[in-house]
């Protein structure tokens, strides 16, 4: 009797996570989003009369120790965050599709080459890796992503190349073969979009693991470099007055908790809304 | 029966080898010979039934048959030019396959209008209006409608799925459709449709069916000629009416006789098969069958014999029916070394 309603229920209605997942994610975006526009005062913007000032009327989430509003602060910082998330993870992906579907499709030497390369960069603790790497360039933005990016796709290339390899044998792509269609024919239009769910999946859960990544190198001085505010560096700033003002290191702290959550809750819903295991 | 039709694909002494790697530097450690020796002629317009068991090479001789990989030797004609010498598109509008299972030889990402224009697209025939055209005609010539052009594979059933497959092999209206168990994955209850409605195109569009089969009820439905084959080669080649009549190789017998009889008060018996196929990494020395030969001879564990005309259309690979050779330098040994 309690069945039937249950099962009228939509998808997102029962997959907890996923809903809970798309609500933070959709939250901290547009207000990435719409900084300019919602946030009450300039990021940057010094008012000696107003220094570690706690949450309040004026100030909602406080003051820094130069009197910039901490809630301003992080609506831009949120932005780079993201950024940072996206195009680390868009370069990644893209590494990680080509290489895995030329790995699985080409086979033998192809596939010998590239999975030995996979091996290699796995040895490498990647986060050491990036700060060095970071040490030696300019700790810019881009060279921030970039790096990411090029340290971040063995996953991708692996569970590509998996996807691929059971694809290839699939009766389509011998149809195709027969039609005449080429390797990269049978490679970008009848592999890749029947790889792809378990590749959204990854690159969302890619996406929280660049934004720890950034957040970890602004926080050590190696990221977004003042005065551009990102939630690593305001941690920073927030430790020197941790025991005076708590809440400079409070707040973005928990955006960076709230937003890695998001994408993980993200990234689990959708693995099982594509799992047709535990579809119903 | 016709032998004055055309001969549209020759085969002789076809050989398919694929070395087996192993071991720590992949070293080879065998040769599985898929096909092995394989003659076979196929006439403009007839339909050759192609019977045997798993293992014994009919996928193999299929994508050689459609050019997918190179024999290790012997000769493959299609209308009377090397295979090889063919260039790639011309081969495909000549050539065509349709699949065994239909869930899954059609891309489930791809909407069924696509999926029948493909070969066209990749040929290059005609404007993409014509293309759109010719794909909603020939989704409705075989029993669909042409709005199901814009539906994904999921949406149709196993029978369905397998006439959008047939539409997208005559696309290109081809010559010779390789045909590998179109209907060994279908419901029982569809299978004549869908094997009438093969007999139809036949008709209309003067094919020729290469069909692999190892249900003998679908070969007498609608084949003209059989062909046995085992471990990678042919063991008889016989019209419909002699091979199901008066069938002489004692394999064919067998698996004549290993088909049930909706009838309690007959007394065929089946005949038992000692044994299961022997690997084709390691074939018996002489006639490849004669381990498993309830009347092997010991010629038989020597040389093997070749195919041979028996009577007008029914040929026969067995020591029981031709004389063996005189001499110890017969003619079948030299070759099958080769």
């Amino acid at each position: 009797m309690n069945r039937a309603p249950l099962q009228r229920r939509s998808f997102l209605a029962r997959n907890s996570l996923l809903l809970a997942g798309l609500v933070l994610v959709g939250a901290v975006s547009l207000a990435a989003l719409l900084a300019p526009w919602l946030a009450p005062y300039a990021p940057e913007a010094i008012n000696v009369d107003a220094v570690l000032l706690p949450p309040g009327a004026d100030h909602w989430l406080g003051t820094d120790a130069l009197g910039r509003d901490v809630l301003s602060r992080m609506l831009y910082g949120g932005r780079v965050s993201l950024w940072v998330g996206f195009v680390a993870v868009g370069l990644s992906t893209s590494i990680g599709l080509v290489l895995g579907l030329a790995a699985g499709y080409f086979g033998r030497l192809t596939d010998e080459l590239i999975m030995r390369l996979v091996d290699v960069m796995l040895c490498f603790p990647s986060f050491f890796l990036i700060l060095a790497v970071i040490a030696f360039l300019q700790p810019s933005l881009l060279n921030i992503m970039i790096v990411i990016g090029l340290t971040s796709w063995m996953g991708v290339a692996r569970l590509v190349r998996a996807e691929t390899l059971s694809l290839r044998s699939r009766d389509f792509v011998l149809a195709a073969r027969v039609a005449g269609a080429g390797p990269l024919r049978i490679i970008f239009l009848h592999i890749l979009p029947n790889a792809l769910a378990p590749v959204l999946v990854s690159a969302t859960l890619g996406v929280a693991g660049a934004i720890l990544v950034e957040s970890s190198l602004s926080f050590l001085g190696l990221g977004v470099q003042p005065p551009d505010p990102s939630w690593g560096n305001m941690l920073t700033e927030g430790k020197e007055v941790l025991g005076v003002a708590p809440w400079l290191s409070i707040f973005p702290g928990l955006a960076i908790l709230l937003t890695v959550l998001g994408y993980n809750l993200l990234g689990e819903g959708l693995r099982d809304l594509l799992d047709p295991r535990l579809r119903q | 029966m016709n032998d004055s039709k055309p001969t549209i694909l020759h085969i002789e002494q076809l050989q398919k080898h694929y070395p087996v790697r192993g071991g720590l530097f992949g070293t080879r450690q065998g040769l599985v010979r898929a096909v092995n020796g394989l003659d076979l002629n196929l006439r403009q317009g007839e339909t050759m039934g192609l019977v045997g068991e798993s293992g014994c090479g009919k996928s193999t001789l299929a994508r050689l048959v459609l050019g997918l990989e190179a024999p290790t030797a012997g000769t493959l004609l299609l209308k009377s030019k090397p295979l090889h010498q063919w260039d790639q598109p011309e081969l495909r509008r000549t050539v065509q396959m349709i699949f065994q299972d239909p869930y899954s030889s059609l891309n489930p990402r791809w909407k069924i209008g696509s999926i029948i224009r493909e070969p066209l697209d990749i040929l290059g025939q005609g404007p993409a209006s014509e293309r759109k055209d010719k794909a909603a005609r020939i989704l409705e010539r075989v029993g669909l409608r042409p709005d199901d052009l814009a539906r994904y594979p999921h949406e149709f059933s196993g029978g369905q799925r397998q006439r959008v497959a047939i539409a997208r092999a005559l696309a290109p209206e081809p010559e010779l459709v390789v045909c590998d168990e179109p209907v060994s994955a279908l419901d029982v209850s569809i299978r004549a449709q869908v094997l009438n409605l093969l007999h139809e195109l036949q008709q209309d569009f003067g094919l020729t069916y290469l069909f692999i089969s190892h249900d003998l009820s679908v070969i007498g439905h609608l084949c003209d000629r059989v062909a046995v084959m085992y471990l990678g080669r042919i063991v008889e080649l016989a019209s419909k009416q002699n091979f199901f009549i008066a069938p002489l190789h004692p394999y064919a017998r067998a698996l004549l006789t290993a088909v049930p009889v909706a009838d309690p008060t007959a007394t065929i018996r089946p005949m038992p098969l000692r044994g299961d196929l022997p690997s084709p990494l390691n074939p018996p020395q002489g006639c490849s069958f004669h381990p498993r030969c309830p009347h092997c001879m010991e010629i038989c564990t020597r040389e093997t014999p070749l195919l041979q005309k028996k009577t007008t259309g029914h040929s026969v690979a067995c020591w029981l029916h031709q004389s063996p050779p005189t001499s110890h330098s017969p003619t079948p040994n030299r070759r099958n070394d080769k």
